[in-house]
């Protein structure tokens, strides 16, 4: 299997503060993967590694078999990056500074530069620094992915973008998925990597802590359950639930386990209501953050 | 645009201020160079009764201000400070900027190496540092015209500016070198400062000696002494001296740059 990118226990160390440690990552090409893991959890500096602005302390990453490193001018012809805040040019017009970016590359972007500005609605004559925050990363999508690079790295990227925006930019990110682009998709928000990956990787404390498909993390693992009963049950437990909340008659937990044995518990209840669904991702990545081993 | 002609562009309005301060540097002291040279003898003796470090500290130690070459000579000295802070300036810009001005991950997520990238931007500093010595005749030549003295002094001001180039670009390196040192940017451009005060002390101490011996070789500033320089003979040695050590001080910049972590600072 040939991969966009693979990283075998990948490490850096800020003098003796922890970066990442063994990160292992492999991202199949063509597919949409997504990064997740609170802030601070090492998701931009394993971007920063792949991308060659810092220096690994260990370990290997290589982008479409190349070394991250050693063969950076070469990779990074391939590759457009989002960073998750933006930081231009401001005396430069929107134009001028997506003409100078697209000069470090061997093509034509002039008509890809129209129809991605188009596409967002960015006034392209306007100064950066006249620009609002939203502007700006319109100007930075535009900036990554003007070369139709076979590789879109991004860092956080619908901060500062409103609701519509954010869908517009889905939209142009599956496009360019479609068009054969592997996407890495590094986000806080879960609700937005659930929305267009087909993989994640969950890092906790610079530790890669869990990678499998959505549907796999979604459907496999976990269900949302809720129920109402005439009088409140004290006390409820069962084994494979998690994150038990009771209020009044009402009780609601993540389960996992055999869905026959929460289907006899809850027949044994004097039930009014029953609720089982799939979860939030968001619900779910929390047991990641529990402190202990408890939610794997 | 290409990257050399992004740096020029950027550079521009900040070049023309310092150009600036250069033109009214030049122009107010050849203006005043001929009051001083018709009370020459007055001059001296002035200078004479000021203590020894005080005329060292302001440049006038060994310098005849009576005749015109000397009073130029003074004069140089106070441009070449001017020429080191701006070439201080423009080294540790060079390499810094980017991450001052966060921009570091959009030109260092590009198709070119670190290396290449510094090249162009150290080189369209060294473009600014050029024209500063060069404006530096051009002005000498048309203030002194204004003046309308006998005599042709346009080998005087050649080797002064040469002279203003070759320290410039010593202070230039080591400003670029300290700033690829240095993580944090503000730490690297207060080294680069340093490096111009610490050098010019050395300076007037060498000044102050009789026999200052290898302490030449630590200040720029005593490269090119202003004897030498009026009498037309440049010592060789210290211009390859100068060359020889802006080339340790670029490499350094060039290996430690490729190898550092790159972040806003």
């Amino acid at each position: 299997m040939a991969y966009a990118i693979e990283t075998t226990k990948l490490t850096k160390y800020y003098g003796k503060a922890r970066g990442i440690v063994d990160v292992d990552i492999a991202v199949e090409e063509g597919e949409i993967f997504g990064f997740i893991g609170p802030n601070g959890a090492g998701k931009s500096t394993t971007i920063r590694t792949l991308l060659g602005l810092i220096k690994k302390t260990g370990g290997s990453a290589t982008i479409f078999g190349m070394d991250c490193e050693k063969d950076k001018v070469k990779i990074l012809a391939e590759v457009g990056y989002l960073p998750g805040e933006v930081f231009y040019y401001d005396n430069m017009r929107a134009i001028d500074l997506l003409r100078y970016s697209a000069s470090f590359y061997k093509k034509d972007c002039t008509k890809r530069i129209t129809e991605l500005a188009d596409a967002l609605s960015l006034d392209l004559n306007k100064k950066i620094e006249d620009m609002s925050l939203g502007n700006k990363k319109k100007v930075g999508i535009v900036q990554g992915l003007l070369h139709s690079p076979k590789l879109i790295i991004l860092d956080e990227p619908t901060s500062g973008l409103d609701p519509l925006m954010q869908r517009t930019f889905f939209d142009l990110i599956q496009r360019e998925n479609e068009r054969g682009a592997t996407v890495l998709f590094s986000s806080h928000i879960l609700g937005e990597v659930q929305r267009i990956c087909d993989r994640v990787a969950i890092i906790k404390e610079g530790r890669i802590v869990d990678l499998r498909s959505i549907d796999d993390l979604r459907k496999n693992s976990y269900k949302k359950v809720s129920f109402t009963t005439e009088n409140p049950v004290a006390d409820f437990s069962l084994a494979g639930a998690g994150e038990i909340t009771q209020d009044g008659s009402s009780t609601s937990f993540l389960y996992n386990g055999e869905i026959g044995a929460l289907l006899k518990k809850l027949s044994a209840l004097p039930l009014v209501n029953a609720d089982i669904s799939e979860p939030e991702l968001e619900e779910i990545f929390l047991h990641y953050y529990e402190d202990g081993e408890a939610a794997k | 645009m290409n990257l050399f002609r992004k740096e020029i562009k950027f550079g521009l309005k900040s070049f023309l201020l310092w150009t600036l301060g250069l033109f009214m540097f030049v122009f107010a002291g050849i203006v005043k160079s001929s009051a001083a040279m018709a009370d020459g003898q007055f001059m001296t003796e002035l200078i004479n009764k000021f203590p020894r470090i005080v005329v060292a500290v302001m440049g006038m130690a060994n310098a005849d201000i009576s005749k015109f070459a000397g009073f130029y000579a003074v004069l140089m000295q106070y441009i070449l400070v001017l020429t080191a802070v701006f070439a201080a300036h423009l080294g540790s810009r060079a390499v810094s900027r980017e991450s001052v001005d966060k921009t570091y991950e959009f030109l260092f997520t590009k198709p070119r190496s670190r290396s290449f990238i510094l090249a162009r931007k150290l080189l369209a500093s060294l473009v600014f540092l050029t024209a500063f010595a060069c404006l530096n005749l051009v002005f000498s030549l048309l203030a002194v015209k204004q003046l309308g003295l006998e005599g042709d002094y346009t080998a005087l001001y050649v080797r002064f500016s040469f002279a203003l180039w070759f320290v410039g670009l010593v202070f230039f390196s080591l400003a670029a070198m300290f700033a690829a040192i240095f993580r944090v940017a503000e730490q690297g451009a207060r080294a680069g400062n340093l490096a111009v005060m610490i050098t010019y002390a050395a300076a007037v101490v060498y000044d102050l000696l009789e026999k200052p011996g290898v302490l030449r070789l630590f200040t720029p500033f005593r490269f090119f002494l202003n004897t030498e320089m009026i009498d037309g003979t440049v010592s060789v040695f210290f211009l390859l001296f100068c060359v020889a050590l802006s080339a340790v001080s670029l490499f350094v910049t060039f290996r430690r740059f490729e190898r550092r972590d790159l972040g806003a600072v």
